[in-house]
């Protein structure tokens, strides 16, 4: 794959007009779900998978990456005008993006959060073309062995950074979702297990009623479990920002933008951890970090740059290992494989194509939100004012058709509802979900090629431990495992306190 | 520009004081950890079931070795979880007042979740006997209306507005991309 695979999916991507016109929806179904508080992007994903079960791989995909872009970018809104996040990551943008509208600046928050998600989801897909082609080529260099390691590394990643007070539970989430994945017959020989001789049971759990149910339903339960009142003026004057203003946080802009790739590229860790980071390196190195929290644009950019450039982040490793990024990117990998578009290794080598589609799509998705973004601006701030009991039963009804488009079952629909109910719990005890959901995308590859290695050395598992990337992925795992231990820390204290008597 | 947010006010709140975070988060880990080793253990169980060794396959190809593996690694987390929160709990129980958990349980909101588990089940209960869109419809309507914390005019408004959108959302996507509804 190259640049000319890019070029090439770009120029056909603009003589198509019906696929522009399914980008500009994406994104603006994505900016509508991005800024109603509770609705995380990964729900818009997956319904949006769900309702785009029909049309072609290509037109699919435009869809479902033009919401990416634009729900990452969209939360900003409730943010900055509510005080309320539209999604998790946007957790830091209201920091500064709140006190900022109150002071009367409201505009120029939103203007120049959009311009910042903008330039940060650039950056993010700029890297995606340069890195792809170079992480595939490493990629087929990975064997049976390397895979295993590399879906279980992922699981356990995910787990140590989503539950950094309690890895335990982290990991513990991740082990239920690897579980619940063997659910149904197995790869190679088609034996039904545990499916208590339920028919319906002997495919397993589909992906997307699973995501669904995690994600959509507890926010569904959620906000009809709270008593939530939002009043919000909708006056608003100037929008774009000045350039000026723009080039004068352009070093925040980039330091966020390589923040938010390295997150993004880490399997399992999404944007608001890339968020919070880029809002505190921006802290440290500000002349003002005292502003920060009380309107600071620095802080705002960080945040809006970051979590935006870990969406091209995310998508790497899903179309190099078919490994996601975050637990949207496992949409995306969910929606490409029931499209036939077989992410990983061979998709880059044997179907460039696509993936310069995908980074073409990519490309004119940015530009899309941005112009939505600012076009509409009062017009969708007007969605805040929709009460939460009117809006997430409709939420909830468009989750249930998403389930049911899929394959046509009710089945699908109670599977949704009971892991939503499952989600619920997991939160009420405090164990993250993404490693849930990792571990359930996870858990075929992890289990397929743990056996087939066996195979290849009739049982030995001496390869696990001595092929060099395995072992590599192996001192991964146990810093990743010993890392936050009573042993790990007093390894980091030493390190430090040598480091600092050198 | 004045915006102003209301933040969540869960609903019954104030009938019992907060419980000290120690006990409370103790509580959630042996709970959790219990939990946990219960979905171990019938995993484990369910995996023994299958013979590790057949004319078809050897012990590190048998169906069930990776649900094995995997439920002993919960099963190990889980117990740990459980010890752990056990040994706090155990120790710092007698700071809670008498009668807390109905208070914290009314302070989440139980009442107001259960009512909405119900209707969503009753919801679920309809489709395939009743037209998907009136069910939807109803779904928003009785949502609305149970859920309001206003006078009754301007909900039945919105629901009916956001019923009728829905709807024909749906049929649209129903009629132009050909998506199934139920």
């Amino acid at each position: 794959m190259d640049l000319l695979s890019i070029f090439t999916g770009l120029w056909r991507l603009l003589l198509d007009p019906v696929s522009i016109l399914f980008v500009v929806i994406g994104a603006q179904a994505g900016i509508l779900f991005g800024m109603m508080p509770g609705l995380t992007t990964t729900t818009a994903l997956s319904l949006l998978t769900g309702l785009t079960f029909t049309l072609s791989p290509a037109n699919a995909i435009a869809v479902i990456v033009g919401a990416y872009v634009g729900s990452v970018t969209g939360g900003s809104r409730s943010a900055i005008l509510v005080n309320i996040p539209g999604t998790p990551a946007q957790a830091a943008v209201c920091l500064d993006g709140y006190p900022l509208a109150l002071q009367g600046n409201a505009a120029r928050a939103i203007g120049l959060s959009v311009t910042a998600s903008t330039l940060g989801t650039l950056f993010g897909f700029v890297m995606l073309a340069l890195f792809t082609p170079v992480l595939g080529a490493l990629a087929l260099k990975f064997g049976t062995w390397e895979f295993f390691w590399l879906a279980v590394l992922g699981v356990v990643v995910a787990g140590t950074l989503t539950a950094p007070q309690d890895p335990v539970k982290g990991w513990l989430s991740g082990f239920l979702g690897l579980l619940l994945a063997t659910v149904g017959q197995d790869g190679i020989h088609a034996v039904p297990r545990f499916t208590l001789n339920w028919t319906d049971l002997s495919g397993g759990f589909a992906l997307i009623p699973v995501m669904i149910g995690a994600y959509g339903v507890p926010e569904v339960l959620g906000a009809l479990r709270k008593q939530e009142r939002m009043v919000i003026q909708t006056k608003l004057d100037r929008v774009v920002p000045r350039f000026r203003e723009v080039m004068a946080h352009r070093w925040h802009i980039l330091r966020s933008g390589v923040i938010g790739l390295i997150i993004g590229i880490i399997p399992g860790v999404g944007s608001d951890t890339a968020s919070w980071l880029s809002y505190f390196a921006a802290k440290r190195s500000s002349k003002t970090p005292e502003a920060f929290g009380h309107g600071s644009i620095e802080g705002l950019i960080a945040a809006e740059t970051g979590d935006n450039a870990c969406v091209g982040g995310d998508i790497i490793p899903v179309l190099t290992f078919a490994i996601p990024g975050s637990a949207p990117a496992a949409v995306l990998l969910a929606a490409m494989t029931i499209h036939n578009l077989r992410p990983g290794p061979m998709l880059v080598i044997e179907q460039p194509e696509v993936v310069g589609q995908i980074i073409a799509i990519s490309l004119v998705a940015t530009l899309a939100v941005f112009i939505l973004s600012l076009l509409w601006v009062r017009q969708m701030v007007r969605v805040l004012l929709i009460p939460r009991h009117v809006l997430m039963p409709a939420v909830f009804v468009i989750c249930v058709t998403g389930c049911y488009a899929l394959s046509g079952r009710l089945f699908d629909v109670y599977v949704m509802f009971v892991f939503g109910l499952v989600g619920v719990l997991l939160q009420e005890l405090e164990y993250p979900i993404a490693p849930f959901v990792l571990g359930f995308i996870l858990g075929p590859m992890a289990e397929d090629n743990l056996r087939r290695a066996l195979v290849l050395t009739a049982g030995d598992a001496t390869p696990f431990f001595t092929r060099p990337i395995s072992l590599v992925l192996v001192v991964l795992l146990l810093l990743s495992v010993l890392g936050p231990t009573r042993l790990g820390q007093w390894v980091q204290r030493r390190l430090t306190g040598r480091r600092k008597s050198a | 520009m004045t915006p102003v947010s209301v933040p969540n006010v869960p609903e019954e709140q104030g009938s019992a004081p907060a419980p000290p975070a120690l006990a409370a988060g103790s509580l959630r880990d042996w709970l959790g950890g219990a939990l946990m080793t219960v979905v171990a253990v019938a995993f484990g169980i369910g995996s023994a079931q299958t013979p590790f060794t057949s004319p078809f396959w050897v012990w590190y190809t048998s169906p069930t070795i990776f649900a094995l593996g995997m439920a002993i690694c919960l099963g190990a987390c889980g117990i740990g979880i459980l010890v752990r929160g056990w040994r706090v709990w155990r120790r710092h129980r007698d700071t809670l007042p008498n009668g807390w958990t109905r208070g914290a349980l009314r302070a989440w909101g139980l009442g107001r979740f259960l009512r909405g588990v119900g209707i969503i089940a009753v919801y679920l209960a309809l489709l395939g006997r009743v037209p998907f869109l009136l069910a939807a419809a109803l779904l928003i309507l009785t949502v609305g209306i149970t859920f309001r914390d206003g006078p009754l005019a301007p909900v039945l408004r919105a629901a009916g507005i956001s019923a009728v959108v829905i709807m024909a959302i749906l049929a649209a996507f129903s009629r132009i991309f050909g998506v199934l509804l139920p």
